[in-house]
């Protein structure tokens, strides 16, 4: 378990690193969102935050909370070190690659990043297989992994494409299905698991209605199949009706959530939860964009530039960042709390897990993230490039907000107790 | 012999880190046996994906056994019935923020 902790502990540092990278790259290329989806500076950005951020977070998150979601002690846990190492110079050689237009580089980072991420999925896997029964969490769980492989093979296949034509047909389709399997696929899918472990362990409230959390599950996975291949064949019909399939699903996983929040028996709704509850808002948000998208493919230049680049961000830096940074807040201090002081429970008094955070510096991240987010949008909206600038900055200050507050809370793994005179553990 | 309430108190002083509520008044502990010196303590946690369910384990065994009297301790998780939110005591609600 102490080891465990220390993993995913690492895993939050790095993450910590490029929360802070990602809105830095979006202001040095601040322009580069008014132009076309794949330009490589873009990539760039998008990378230092799909894979950078969320990515390590994720993983963070995945190697600590598997075990305890499926039942069954995490099947190698050698190899999620592995994976990190992998990551983490993958992670970095990528980005750097493709703000440089390098795709052999690319691929060169994509590739260890690969491994690593199919390393995941089958320690992943081989857990979920192992453990004696499995609910709808386990099995997102499991979808996910299996997204996340298919993700990166068509992510090195496109940075390989790039550099020496190997894909067949359109490399545009490409590049959606590859977003797609990766934000909804990997993302989504572990987020509509993950939730009904965390929010009732946070809430103290309770999941009603399994039927409705597997329903939910089992609308985005037919959906999001669906949408691949609508995409795949370019029929703009079965699109929206695939992707209005994946919407129902995360809509029934969304109002089981709310029955959760709204059966707690702790009152108060901490800003991780609120933050996570946020990032369900900017999702409804980027699935309105994306189906509007969807349904006036040729609305004009305006809306089709602007309006996918949009719809990415919203996804990305608004929902997915929201709700993992909502999950970092709690788990953080938990693992800090686990690792720091639950060897002396018992035998001295302890601090709080929840006095750990400074709730200041909590809600100065949340509503910086969220001012930046609007900042950024006006931009896209308006086509202007100052607001685009002021909005990453905001970001960056959010950003900032949070590293002292986690910087705050590891400060614990090195701080005697000082309320007993100092027994160190 | 030893009296329940002792070991009921010592274990007060065991906070859920998470809601600084002792383990007590949010219901955890299910159960108390004392046999001469030999302590038996169940406990049910709120949710059985606790991540912190061994670490509060282990400082029930530790607290207990460090009392005088104490020759064995064994604590164990115990899910049947499984922890319902009518095991908050009244003060737990009040600090959870539902009743003043
Ligand atoms: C979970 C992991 C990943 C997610 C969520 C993800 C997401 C995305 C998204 C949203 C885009 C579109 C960006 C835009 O249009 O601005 C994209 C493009 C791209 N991704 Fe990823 N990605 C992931 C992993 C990878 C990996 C491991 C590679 C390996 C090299 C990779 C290579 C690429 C390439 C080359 C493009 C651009 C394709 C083109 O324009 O031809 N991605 N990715």
């Amino acid at each position: 378990m102490a080891t465990q902790a220390a993993l995913s502990l690492g895993w939050f540092g790095l993450a910590g690193l490029w929360l802070l990278a990602a809105p830095l790259l979006g202001v040095i290329n601040a322009p580069a969102c008014l132009g076309s989806a794949s330009d490589p500076r873009l990539l760039a950005l998008t990378h230092a935050w799909v894979l950078g951020f969320l990515g390590s977070a994720t993983f963070g998150g995945i190697y600590q909370l598997l075990s305890v979601a499926v039942g069954e002690e995490l099947a190698w846990p050698r190899l999620a070190w592995i994976h990190g190492a992998l990551h983490a110079v993958g992670v970095p050689v990528m980005v750097a690659a493709f703000l440089r237009g390098n795709f052999s580089w690319v691929a060169a980072g994509g590739s260890l990043v690969a491994v690593g991420a199919l390393l995941a999925s089958l320690n992943m896997a081989v857990t979920i297989g192992r453990a004696r029964t499995k609910d709808a969490v386990a099995w997102a769980f499991g979808f996910s992994a299996f997204w996340l492989s298919a993700t990166v093979i068509a992510g090195f296949l496109l940075a390989v494409n790039r550099a020496h034509p190997v894909l067949p047909g359109n490399s545009e389709t490409w590049l959606k299905v590859h977003a797609h399997l990766g934000v909804v696929g990997f993302y989504l899918t572990l987020l509509q698991g993950a939730a009904f472990r965390l929010l009732p362990m946070f809430t103290l409230g309770d999941v009603k209605n399994w039927m409705r959390v597997a329903s939910g599950l089992g609308h985005t996975q037919a959906g999001l199949i669906g949408l691949i291949f609508a995409i795949a064949e370019d029929i703009p019909v079965a699109r929206i009706v695939f992707g209005a399939t994946i919407a129902m699903g995360l809509a029934m996983s969304a109002s089981e959530a709310w029955s959760v929040i709204r059966s707690r028996r702790k009152r108060v709704i901490d800003t991780g939860v609120r933050a996570f509850l946020s990032g369900a808002g900017a999702l409804a948000v980027a699935i309105v964009l994306g189906l509007m998208l969807a349904a006036w493919p040729d609305a004009g230049d305006g809306f089709s530039v602007s309006g996918a680049v949009a719809y990415g961000f919203v996804a990305i830096v608004g929902a997915l960042a929201l709700a993992v940074g909502g999950m970092m807040l709690k788990i953080v201090p938990f693992l800090v709390w686990m690792r720091r002081y639950g060897p002396v429970i018992g035998k001295e008094p302890v601090p709080l897990a929840s006095k750990l955070p400074s709730p200041l510096l909590e809600r100065a991240w949340f509503e910086l993230h969220l001012l930046g987010l609007v900042l950024v949008l006006l931009g896209l909206a308006r086509s202007e490039a100052p607001w685009l600038y002021a909005g990453w900055a905001t970001i960056v200050a959010a950003s900032v907000a949070s590293l002292l507050n986690h910087g705050r809370i590891a400060g614990h793994l090195w701080r005697k107790n000082r309320t007993l005179g100092g027994n160190a553990v | 012999m030893i009296a329940e309430d002792t070991i009921r108190n010592v274990l007060t002083e065991i906070l859920d880190p998470e809601y600084g509520i002792s383990i007590v008044e949010l219901g955890m502990v299910s159960h108390i046996d004392v046999q001469g010196g030999e302590v038996r303590v169940g406990l049910t946690l709120t949710t059985p994906s606790c991540p912190a369910g061994n670490v509060i384990l282990e400082g029930v065994r530790t607290a207990v056994a460090a009392l005088p009297g104490v020759e064995t301790t064994d604590v164990y998780l115990q899910w049947d019935p499984p922890w319902t939110p009518d095991r908050l005591t009244a003060a737990a609600r009040r600090l959870l923020g539902w009743e003043t």
